[in-house]
């Protein structure tokens, strides 16, 4: 092992260290960190741990992160890509802190290098994650959202109090994410994206619930054309769904579904579907309407009828 | 049909390997001493390779002989991709499944012929060995002396703590 080159001893170490995927939900850090075991082992172990950006490339910011380590962290990272994960906890105790907010700010001043995005937390209202999510991604390849909203009536008060009048919270999208490749959320509202032509690869893993703030995609046929028109419209090169419940999507019509004439949109290059919903039995019209001449594999896990 | 072309690698301790082309191309150094040189019947040595890892290196070329080649790629994020990629196929495990030094030579000798993918594969094997253990662990895995002093080992672990307990 002593007469392995740094350079390559800096590339086993580049594999070495766990880094949760943007696929990953909700994780918690650890106090103890890999790259302090690997540096401990001995001084030549610990040099080259130094001076490999890799390991210092994955970045989970949380209440508990400290300014000190964080710029540390930046900087050994050097100019290597970021795999960031902001943890918010639940941002009511953000609020109470002072630091947090100055930390993510040190963040944001790499966002030209995140090659992935994940946020994870729990916020009072769907605005404040407009606090937390940035308005433009320049270059992350791969991103996740795994959020909740505490308090949705509250932001239905909001949007009267705009308008004037009852309608939907709705947040328009507003983050540019021109390279994103693969984005999975929790939900079906949880997708912020107003410009991300290149997703091939698109994943919910709660599919049932909240779309749009409020109003939930599984009771409506009518929300599961909005959602597949508009994913259609915003990811025009996509090639893998996967929409999973961990219930069932629960429409309460299926047959009502195939009485209505609206087409799906069409998803020219999808080659594979999966669906994932125990006992669902909207999973008919979904996957009978579906406009995907290119389908090639059709997965269907957990349904039974 | 004409054969596939052949060429024959000499290891450090002289033992002569002929191989087809395509099988000894998947080694960048051998690709571009071929190109250099041009076609020759002369045995292409490899100081830096004893005969038992050389035998090894070509057994994983000749298995993945067909497999496109780790291109020069004008996408960044597609070497992102290698780097972060962790896992290993059925036939690479097995094939790496060998004892810790002729892991460490083929390493080696994937680093020397730079042949991308085997290194990978085994610098993946030792990451894993390493993974989730202590540093006391991995010395005596790999039978590593510690040159650290006591408060060398506080001072470092007061350095990488990137989280406060609370």
């Amino acid at each position: 092992m002593e007469n392995l080159p740094p350079e390559v001893l800096s590339h086993v170490f580049a594999f070495a260290i766990p880094r949760h995927g943007y696929r990953d939900h909700y994780v918690s850090e650890t106090t103890n960190d890999p790259q302090a075991e690997l540096s401990l082992v001995c001084r030549y172990w610990e040099q080259v741990v130094i001076k490999t950006p890799q390991v210092w490339s994955y970045i989970h910011l949380s209440r508990n992160t400290t300014e000190k380590t964080l710029r540390r962290r930046i900087e050994l990272s050097s100019r290597e890509s970021l795999d960031v994960r902001v943890d918010v906890g639940d941002d009511a105790d953000v609020d109470s802190s002072t630091t947090f907010p100055d930390l993510y700010d040190i963040l944001l001043e790499t966002i030209d290098r995140w090659r992935s995005f994940v946020f994870q937390g729990t916020v009072s209202f769907q605005r404040m994650l407009k606090l937390w999510i940035p308005k433009r991604l320049p270059n992350v390849v791969e991103a996740g959202y795994y959020g909740l909203i505490e308090d949705d009536d509250e932001g239905l008060e909001l949007c009267d109090n705009d308008t004037g009048e009852f309608q939907e919270y709705r947040f328009k999208p507003w983050t540019a994410a021109p390279k994103l490749r693969r984005f999975a959320a929790e939900t079906a509202g949880q997708f912020y994206f107003r410009d991300c032509p290149l997703v091939t690869e698109f994943a919910v893993s709660d599919m049932g619930e909240s779309w749009g703030g409020n109003s939930d995609v599984h009771s409506w046929h009518d929300k599961w054309e909005e959602y597949f028109i508009l994913l259609a419209s915003r990811c025009p090169q996509l090639e893998v769904l996967e929409l999973s419940d961990s219930w069932d999507f629960d429409c309460v019509d299926p047959m009502g579904w195939t009485r209505t004439e609206t087409k799906w949109p069409r998803f020219p290059h999808l080659h594979t579907l999966k669906i994932n919903a125990v006992g669902s039995a909207s999973t008919i019209p979904i996957i009978s309407k579906f406009n995907a001449p290119n389908l090639k594999t059709l997965h269907l896990g957990d349904i039974h009828y | 049909m004409s054969a596939a072309p052949q060429v024959t690698l000499e290891s450090s301790d002289g033992e002569k390997f002929k191989v087809d082309k395509e099988v000894a191309e998947r080694s960048v150094l051998i690709k571009n001493m071929i190109e250099d040189v041009g076609e020759s019947d002369n045995p292409i040595p490899l100081p830096n390779v004893n005969a038992s890892v050389l035998k090894k290196v070509l057994e994983y070329c000749e298995h993945h002989r067909g497999d496109p080649l780790p291109a020069a790629d004008a996408d960044p994020s597609n070497d992102d991709n290698r780097k972060r990629a962790t896992e290993i196929s059925d036939w690479d495990q097995k094939f790496i499944q060998v004892d810790q030094e002729m892991l460490f030579e083929i390493i080696l000798a994937a680093n020397y012929m730079d042949i991308k993918p085997l290194l990978d594969v085994g610098c993946k094997t030792v990451a894993n060995m390493i993974k989730g253990k202590t540093p006391e662990e991995i010395r005596k895995l790999f039978n590593i002396v510690n040159d650290f002093t006591p408060e060398e080992e506080a001072q470092i672990k007061k350095e990488n703590e990137w989280a406060e307990d609370r």
